[in-house]
């Protein structure tokens, strides 16, 4: 793609285009303003390619932090910040339906991260799912749950470093 | 802010959850040259395990009309860029613009455009805040470079010989072309001029900020300092772009 093979971003997008979309909608809760964050992050990919460092982590998380990053600019940028925060449910997500045409990889993968997360305590996960998935800021999560921020900065820290060891195993 | 305060940070930046003065901090952090201790692994990995987290959303169907877009954008676009070294975003700075704005007119008196100084201090973040701390020193010494041959790119130099630190800021230099580089070059008494280590790395926009540290005063401070754009390793100065003389 680098070399400037269209063919070669339509593989990507074909690939990860859904779960782009799946985290600008969650964020952003509006489909044409998650469509345009799609056309943006590709066009970013696109432009980008030659960035791209494997060592890095992989393509897939390329695009998703793109997309996700996009996704809350945007959030952020526009006056219905408050209204999102307000929209916000902090309620745990459902477990994904498995999809037939994924790869067994992948769903193994989503598997793992559906149970690392399963087994945060609560505050710690709803401050991940209100960071990750809503886009909010620690002092909008203090805000929103009444909590004090530096609680809210605890919590984030330790579910991640917990996630981090619960994940650790499958990449080694 | 340290390699331990970044590492307790970084989970909440792959987040994309801190405020924008502590995401600033974080941002210097990681463009700061020199030793760090596991900042540029901790982040990427904080980044990917983040965005595994989205692996729990069904993917969500999109409109064929988005890829008709994206193709049609990516056609008009022409080929990707090729790679160059990533610079951090200005804007990604907050606070730091106006400070560095009011830095470059404090060393330069002249109009700079205080995102291109930004990117060169977001550049170098060491550089500034040794500026600054330069700045706040009574026994600080500044000394102005003059063009040569007529040419338009301008310097400064502040040094403190009493911490032995030294920091330049140039400006409307244009980056040298492939091979070449930019090199300081000091003179010391009547001797040929030797090169210093230095890290001058101008932006697009021809500014650059660099920490001299100590280097400047090992063995004696030198009468006088030029900038060159030669081919890498010369021997000696060929095209001098600036002078300074430091002679009191």
């Amino acid at each position: 793609m680098a070399r400037g093979d269209v063919a070669a971003l339509r593989v990507l997008y074909d690939a990860y285009a859904g779960r782009a979309m799946a985290i600008a909608m969650r964020v952003l809760r509006n489909e044409t303003a998650a469509e345009d964050v799609i056309q943006e992050t590709f066009l970013e990919v696109w432009r980008r390619a030659a960035e791209f460092d494997s060592q890095r982590g992989a393509i897939g998380a390329w695009i998703v932090t793109i997309a996700r990053s996009r996704a809350i600019d945007r959030l952020r940028s526009s006056a219905t910040t408050s209204r999102a925060i307000e929209a916000a449910s902090g309620m745990l997500i459902p477990l994904p339906q498995p999809s037939p045409s994924e790869g067994v990889e992948r769903r193994r993968d989503e598997a793992r991260v559906t149970a690392a997360l399963a087994e945060l305590p609560f505050e710690q996960r709803r401050a991940i799912e209100l960071s990750y998935f809503e886009g909010l800021t620690q002092g909008e999560i203090a805000a929103k749950t009444h909590s004090p921020l530096g609680t809210v900065k605890e919590r984030v820290k330790l579910a991640i470093n917990k996630l981090a060891k619960l994940l650790k195993p499958a990449e080694e | 802010m340290d390699c331990r305060d970044f590492k307790e940070l970084v989970p909440a930046l792959a987040l994309e959850t801190l405020d924008e003065s502590e995401r600033a901090a974080c941002v210097a952090h990681l463009a700061a040259v020199g030793h760090h201790d596991g900042c540029h692994q901790a982040e990427p990995q904080a980044r990917a395990l983040v965005a595994r987290l989205a692996g729990v959303l069904p993917d969500h169907p999109v409109k064929p009309s988005v890829w008709h877009a994206i193709e049609q954008r990516v056609r008009a676009s022409g080929p990707p860029r090729p790679a160059t070294r990533r610079r951090p975003r200005w804007r990604e700075l907050g606070g730091w613009v106006v400070a560095v704005a009011v830095f470059a007119l404090y060393l330069q008196k002249g109009p700079l455009r205080a995102s291109s100084f930004a990117d060169a201090a977001s550049a170098s973040p060491p550089a500034f805040e040794h500026a600054a701390a330069l700045m706040m020193d009574q026994e600080m010494r500044r000394y102005v470079f003059r063009p040569a041959r007529g040419g338009s790119a301008r310097g400064t130099l502040l040094l403190a010989p009493n911490r032995r630190k030294a920091v330049i800021l140039i400006d409307r230099v244009a980056p040298p072309p492939a091979g070449h580089g930019l090199q300081l070059w000091a003179v010391r008494g009547s001797g040929v001029p030797a090169a210093l280590v230095s890290r001058l790395d101008p932006t697009n926009t021809g500014i650059a900020i660099a920490d001299l540290g100590a280097i400047l005063f090992e063995p004696t401070l030198p009468g006088e300092l030029l900038l060159s754009s030669d081919p890498a390793n010369a021997a000696a100065p060929h095209s001098v772009l600036m002078i300074a003389s430091l002679t009191p």
